[in-house]
């Protein structure tokens, strides 16, 4: 027989167990998305260069 | 037998809803978004080139907006710190984001190395609105 206690503790350590493998995975795509972003503020001031050559 | 079977139900429940979907894609697609916003800028004739832009800037300085709101649930979410709220903030801007470059005239397409998304299909708005005016600036 299981008793509450045990059924309790086993999913407080897998949702901490998921937690910290979801905390892991989004600081690895945070870094990705990193490179994004400064990619993105390139392709703007790109664009901003290409208007200002356009005449605004 | 059956408790043992409830037990299981129930974790994969748990399991299923606390895996949170990685926003990663998301970013990706923006940054799509941003590259064919460049290309169109930059290979568009002289003729058209300031009303071309001004639609590139559009969608990629809205798809910025939605990359820095992603990047900010995804540090948040690092930090076990997230809230809906970033969530939500993260979700919107990249609607929006999406929303603009589909009016704007930008669409993905399948070389762009993401899965074609096809910003007008649920608004409508992929048609590219004709510029009204240019401000007189060039006839």
């Amino acid at each position: 027989m299981v008793s509450l206690v045990t059924i309790i503790e086993f999913f407080e350590a897998l949702f901490a167990s998921i937690k910290r493998r979801n905390a892991e995975k989004a600081a690895v795509d945070a870094a990705k998305t990193s490179r994004l972003v400064d990619d993105g503020k390139a392709a703007v001031a790109d664009i901003d260069a290409e208007l200002a050559k356009a005449g605004r | 037998m059956r408790k043992a079977l409830v037990l299981i139900f129930i974790t994969a429940i748990a399991v299923s809803s606390s895996c949170s979907r990685s926003y990663y894609h998301d970013a990706e697609v923006l940054s799509a978004y941003q590259r064919q916003a460049r290309a169109m800028c930059l290979a568009a004739n002289a003729k058209s080139k300031l009303s071309t832009c001004r639609r590139a800037k559009a969608c990629a300085g809205a798809a910025q907006a939605g990359l820095e709101a992603v990047q900010l649930y995804q540090l948040a979410s690092a930090a076990m710190t997230a809230t809906i709220d970033d969530r939500v903030a993260a979700d919107a801007a990249y609607a929006g984001a999406v929303a603009a470059c589909g009016v704007a005239g930008v669409r993905l397409g399948v070389s762009s190395g993401v899965a074609a998304v096809d910003a007008g299909t649920s608004h409508n708005a992929a048609k590219p609105l004709a510029p009204i005016t240019d401000g007189g600036a060039h006839g």
